[in-house]
């Protein structure tokens, strides 16, 4: 059985849908209304005192709606009957015979009562004022339906239009010899599909057909040889039978897993099950809708009533239960909550799953499961902000430097473009004459320099040259060889730097490099020159 | 002997010798690229027998301006330049990316792990210290996660004495890990510690800097002059160990 609601008012629908859902989850919405799976409810709503018949319980629910339609202040007209067909035309027949006054009269409705008694239909018992219903009984569609005036059709044309549309497509179109190919917009779907129904049934209304039963009792092959398989659609739905079955719309997967404790935990290690637990039933969500997770959202209800919320972002989609509980926890190791847990909530968001195409030529990289929890490891060990991705500041200041995400699927293809570094590598330093560089050659080549972090304070002994002696910590000996000044300044806006470096070698044999701050005259050892 | 000699002899004739003998099939046949990974300094390089040897823990050991941060720029560069993964276990936050990608290290292929100690006299005088002990931690869960032409471990900076003073099941377990897989694992100390049994030690004896340019104005650091020497057992050429197996398979027989 299937039961159409027919709202008076179109801005309607979405709030007699979400009706429908109340009642069915087999729901389809459309322009002709919302169609309800009504198979198996009659154990539902069937009479209490009489047998538990199968229209009964379709008696049942269409009074059901019709009150909760009623409750809700929503006018509606509701049909249930074999076939969607059949229900929508009697539910649009009912909805145009009530909205040609706003509040039906009792007139009205005694007429609606009387015509649809004497279609041998199971009339309203109790009409709610802006409500009515109408149970056709089964075998009984083309019976009913032979009253109704053809333009009924007009009002199923999303249900007619796909079908009268592929009938009409079905016919190849012979293009004259000589005849150039003529393009045009084709029209809106919907556009169409009205279109090529409308087309329909004036054509059979130029026939002096007036009703569904006029249309009916036409003979089938003179229909189909004078319009094709179209004609027999419109006479198959005027005798209320379905050109396709009902298709439930799809609700919105939803990935949000949570479990409310009965007692409170306050260690991670019992925590790590109940998070497996629900890793383990948001894979198979996940799986089932064929998406990955790029973001997880752990939400943790404390004992002192606050919400302690982690995000963590996935480098790419996944849903492998382990990795995503070994992250959760890892995090929950870095960032333990405050208090004892209440409530463990997992949301995610999702995307498609990754395809990946590998390439027969490039080596193959660790799959991005693997590198996410590799990095969460290792952030446990070190700190989340001291691994990942070294990147070069926007900066001249010395050291600089930036850590980004560690995201190798994403780095562009190093074979593709050369490195800006090996570029000035391979470009020679030129030299002018015996003894210098050619001004700025020298930086092409930046020395590698091993950095103190931050920097070690020294004492430098100068002379008018430059200076001899360095005394810091581990680096100490006088100077047999330097290269310097090198002046460098910048960030003069927000405190900035300025300073004086100088290459130098000590009689130890190291390397390094000391500068001086011109404000102050302090001097330090950056690093060593390796 | 001679009946083998000549059974040999009889089977080249008949090009069947190829069939039967199941050494050479052992070695490695793919590209120099597949089985080591360079340095991208020649001399380093012919030390080495072409780079950094996959599947064996090796260490590279010097003092303080002898190249071993250029050594090792050269090895990630050519690691990540080819398209793969590089992990850097950085003990002593000592690593300058500015130097690095210029030398032509893809950075985005580059796993930094930072350590937390920059203080040579604590480490020195913590025996254990934990920041140690993390980063040999953070280098075995590197090597076990898999998937990185080269890990290295920098111990630059630290006592031969605090490194001494870790359990010698230590590089034996690192060395087991990355057995027989495609990571190179390297080592930068500034003393001979430790190794796989196929693993290669380098040394970098101390040499004098290279200075180019007169006056202190106009001269410039050109880098360290990189001495490199191979301490210990010398891996063997794919030749040499061709004959070692094949007189060892002699021998079995």
């Amino acid at each position: 059985m299937i039961a159409v609601i027919v709202p008076l008012a179109a801005a309607d629908l979405d709030a007699v849908a979400r009706l429908a859902e109340d009642f069915s989850p087999r729901i389809e919405c459309g322009a002709s209304g919302v169609a309800l799976d009504a198979s198996g409810l009659s154990r539902l709503f069937g009479s209490a005192e009489g047998p538990r018949t199968a229209m009964s319980g379709a008696e049942g629910l269409a009074r059901e709606l019709a009150r909760q339609a009623a409750v809700r202040g929503l006018a509606v007209r509701v049909a249930v009957a074999a076939t969607r067909t059949a229900a929508a035309l009697m539910a649009h027949d009912a909805a145009h015979s009530g909205t040609t006054s706003s509040a039906p009269s009792r007139c009205g409705r005694a007429k609606e009562r009387s015509r649809l008694r004497s279609f041998n239909a199971v009339a309203e018992d109790v009409v709610p004022p802006c409500a009515a219903y109408l149970i056709i009984l089964p075998g009984r569609e083309a019976e009913v339906l032979a009253s109704l005036p053809l333009t009924a059709l007009a009002s199923i044309a999303d249900l007619l239009g796909p079908a009268l549309a592929h009938a009409s497509a079905g016919a190849p179109k012979r293009r004259r010899k000589g005849q150039g190919r003529h393009y045009r917009l084709a029209p809106a779907p919907n556009q169409q599909i009205t279109k090529s129904t409308d087309q329909q049934i004036d054509r059979l209304a130029h026939w002096g057909l007036q009703t569904l039963g006029d249309l009916a009792a036409l003979p089938a092959s003179e229909l189909s040889a004078r319009l094709g398989p179209a004609g027999l659609i419109l006479q198959r739905a005027a005798t209320g039978q379905d050109e396709r079955p009902l298709v439930p719309a799809t609700p919105a997967p939803s990935f949000l897993q949570s479990m409310r404790l009965e007692w409170p935990v306050d260690d991670l290690q019992p925590l790590s099950f109940i998070v497996a637990r629900l890793c383990e039933a948001l894979e198979q969500a996940l799986a089932a809708a064929d998406r990955g997770a790029i973001s997880l959202t752990m939400m943790l209800r404390l004992v002192t009533r606050e919400a302690y919320v982690r995000t963590l972002a996935l480098p790419s989609p996944m849903r492998d239960a382990r990795v995503l509980r070994t992250l959760v926890m890892l995090d929950l190791e870095s960032h333990p909550p405050g208090a004892a847990i209440d409530e463990v909530v997992i949301d995610v968001d999702v995307a498609p799953g990754r395809i990946l195409q590998t390439g027969l030529f490039e080596p193959a990289l660790p799959a991005p499961e693997a590198l996410s929890t590799l990095v969460a490891r290792l952030s446990a060990v070190a700190g989340s902000a001291r691994v990942g991705a070294p990147a070069l500041a926007d900066t001249h200041f010395p050291g600089a430097f930036e850590i980004k995400p560690f995201a190798p699927h994403q780095a562009p293809d190093s074979r593709l473009q050369t490195p800006a570094g090996a570029r000035e590598i391979s470009r020679p330093a030129v030299v002018r004459d015996g003894s210098g560089l050619e001004p700025g050659a020298w930086s092409l080549w930046p020395s590698v320099i091993r950095r103190f972090r931050p920097p070690r304070p020294a004492r430098v002994r100068g002379s008018a040259s430059g200076p001899v002696r360095v005394d810091a910590e581990d680096i100490r000996g006088d100077i047999v060889m330097a290269a310097g000044p090198w002046r460098t300044s910048g960030g003069w806006w927000q405190g900035g730097w300025d300073r004086d470096e100088w290459d130098v070698t000590l009689d130890t044999g190291v390397t390094c490099r000391v500068a001086q701050d011109r404000a102050t005259g302090k001097w330090v050892v950056d690093g060593v020159l390796d | 002997m001679l009946a083998r000699a000549t059974l040999e002899s009889l089977l080249k004739d008949h090009k069947l010798d190829r069939t039967l003998a199941v050494f050479p099939a052992l070695r490695p046949t793919g590209p120099l690229e597949d089985q080591v990974i360079q340095t991208r300094h020649a001399r380093a390089d012919q030390c080495l027998e072409g780079g950094w040897p996959r599947g064996h823990l090796s260490e590279l050991c010097g003092s303080p301006s002898a190249g071993r941060t250029t050594l090792l720029l050269g090895a990630l560069a050519a690691a990540t330049g080819g398209g793969e993964l590089a992990a850097l276990v950085d003990a002593a936050d000592r690593f300058d990316p500015a130097p690095a990608a210029a030398r032509g290290v893809v950075l985005e292929r580059l796993l930094w792990v930072r350590g937390r100690v920059s203080d040579r006299r604590r480490l020195a005088h913590v025996r254990g210290d934990r920041s140690l002990t993390q980063a040999i931690r953070a280098f075995d869960l590197v090597l076990r996660a898999g998937g990185f032409a080269l890990v290295v471990l920098d111990l630059s900076g630290v006592p031969p004495r605090v490194i001494k003073g870790l359990p010698f099941t230590t590089w034996l377990r690192l060395g087991r890990v990355v057995e027989g897989s495609r990571t190179s694992a390297l080592v930068l100390v500034d003393s001979p510690a430790a190794r796989s049994a196929g693993g290669v030690s380098l040394e970098l004896t101390a040499a004098p800097a290279r200075w180019r340019g007169q006056s202190p104005a106009s001269r410039v650091f050109d880098g360290p002059s990189i001495a490199p020497r191979l301490r210990g057992f010398k891996r063997m050429s794919s030749a040499s160990e061709q004959v070692r197996r094949g007189a060892g398979g002699a021998g079995d027989r």
